[in-house]
């Protein structure tokens, strides 16, 4: 208990926390639905987007975050076009639109030799090293996307159950879709912070595969994901500190024991 | 009042015909069921008039507006043909997938409050499924599931109703208790019923018209003025009458 009051003193815990929290709900909210539309692997690829949008942000010399947000919302919408209108399956979309990111990211990590090091905290993630800028903005558009997952929680309700039905019902289908994809995009984008590009998906499903487990009810399902994404944030947090284990990965593993947990439940109960 | 005009509709999925020359007027009050083969066209006309497909022909009109300009949605209660195995899994309750029906009297922002719940408790109580009110959905039976999405077309109290093989997953004692059930709503309630079934000999006792679709409307009418029609036979071969319309028994409903 001493070593986590003492951890709290350090400015770059209290930051780490507040950061991963935010970005955790972010992911666990718009987790539940993009499991429940086979969507899941849609942040693994848009995380590949995001490293080579970092690479590029590092290449520029810029702020990465600023980069990697629009270029990842793009692609998102890359995606989505290729799956709606140009008849592409889902998963092919995803595939392509994140192997052409990677090519451009080795292709940029090539050209600039001198930041090779920033990209690889990327890749896996340093939460502990996130600056109050970027604590700030991540705050701000974790708000924006769960403001955006609750103004529109019936619609997206509606389509993840059927989307046909959901037109029927009048909901423009199109649009809540690229509102979703969009969001996600953000939230990817931010997550890469947290546990790097190679895990972020796994911020997006476990939660949500956990809370599907037992939760009984769709809203009941969306606040047990938030719980069990915070859970393991802050255990992630604590437990990397004291043992001196990378975050990003003790956030995932966390995450995977709380699935475990939960599927034990429920085959008990069963 | 004709709450359904169609007139010469056609549709084609490129190349391929999928209905032509379609006309038909669903008056208030009637109880249709609409037959065919598999591949007749069935549920691309229930498509069509829920304009979620592009007509290549003709005209549809609900409640005497173009489909393609309607916008009361909450007028029409829509069950989709479902297979039990869709939704297995999926988190929601009863309540909350009955709930979402109330969606297409909503506009934006579209938020259920808690006095929408009485219309979602009136609408569980017509189909008798408040009991199953907090059970997730994927637990259910294909009989109880397809109640629930019956319950979820009847939250707005619409006037008219638009069933996909309603009964495709359910047995035969559970299927004639679905019947039963929609001639209650039709006749108790004065609701518009259109359904699509395969069952034409079970169906036929409790429809008000007939409607036999194989691309092209082969006959639209009472079930008893099928039985007697070439119509019958033509599709259903001679030994199939007695099969189909030897236990009919006298309709009751409005003509």
């Amino acid at each position: 208990m001493s070593t986590i009051l003492e951890a709290l003193q350090y400015a770059f815990i209290q930051r780490a926390l507040v950061g991963g929290v935010f970005i955790g709900c972010c992911c666990a909210f718009l987790g539940v639905f993009l499991v429940l539309r086979r969507l899941s692997l849609i942040g693994d690829g848009l995380a590949h987007v995001g490293l080579a949008a970092v690479g590029l942000g590092l290449f520029l010399n810029t702020q990465p975050l600023w980069v990697s947000i629009p270029v990842v919302m793009f692609a998102s919408l890359w995606i989505l076009w290729l799956s709606e209108k140009a008849n592409v399956y889902a998963d092919a979309a995803i595939g392509l639109v994140s192997a052409v990111s990677v090519a451009v990211g080795i292709a940029l990590a090539s050209v600039g030799r001198g930041f090779n090091v920033d990209l690889f905290s990327f890749l896996f993630g340093s939460i502990l090293a996130i600056s109050i800028h970027e604590v700030f903005l991540s705050v701000i558009l974790s708000i924006f996307v769960i403001g955006m997952v609750f103004l529109f929680y019936h619609e997206l309700f509606a389509i993840a159950f059927e989307e046909e039905y959901a037109r029927v019902l009048g909901i423009p289908v199109e649009k809540i879709n690229k509102i979703l994809i969009l969001c996600t995009a953000v939230t990817v984008s931010l997550g890469i912070r947290v546990v790097g590009t190679m895990l972020i998906s796994s911020l997006i499903i476990f939660p949500a595969i956990t809370a599907l487990q037992i939760a009984r009810g769709f809203r009941l399902a969306m606040l047990l994901a938030a719980v069990f994404s915070t859970l393991s944030v802050l255990i992630g947090v604590f437990v990397s500190y004291v043992a001196d284990l990378p975050t990003g990965a003790i956030i995932v593993l966390t995450n995977f024991a709380f699935f475990v947990l939960t599927f034990i439940f429920k085959k008990m109960t069963q | 009042m004709n709450l359904i005009e169609i007139k010469n509709v056609c549709v084609r999925y490129g190349p391929i015909e999928a209905l032509c020359s379609i006309s038909l007027t669903i008056a208030s009050g009637d109880y249709v069921a609409i037959i065919g083969p598999n591949g007749s066209g069935k549920t691309t006309l229930f498509k069509a008039i829920l304009n979620l497909l592009p007509l290549t022909e003709g005209s549809i009109s609900l409640y005497g507006t173009d489909v393609r300009r309607f916008t009361q949605w909450n007028k029409i209660g829509y069950v989709p043909q479902v297979s039990r195995n869709l939704h297995k899994g999926f988190p929601a309750t009863v309540r909350e997938i009955v709930a979402s029906g109330i969606l297409s009297a909503k506009s934006f922002p579209r938020m259920i409050f808690r006095k929408d719940f009485s219309k979602v408790i009136r609408a569980m109580e017509t189909v008798g499924v408040c009991d199953l009110s907090n059970r997730l959905i994927g637990e259910l039976s294909g009989g109880q599931q397809q109640r629930v999405f019956l319950a979820r077309a009847m939250v707005n109290d619409p006037d008219l109703l638009l069933l996909d093989e309603p009964t495709a997953a359910i047995d035969p004692a559970t299927r004639e208790q679905f019947y039963k059930t929609l001639r209650e709503i039709n006749s108790q309630f004065g609701k518009t019923i259109v359904l699509i079934s395969h069952d034409a000999s079970n169906i036929g006792h409790f429809a008000t018209k007939l409607a036999y679709l194989d691309k092209h409307m082969v006959f639209y009418g009472r079930f008893d003025q099928f039985c007697a029609s070439p119509e019958m036979t033509r599709y259903f071969g001679p030994h199939a009458q007695h099969l189909i319309c030897g236990q009919h028994c006298p309709m009751k409903g409005k003509l």
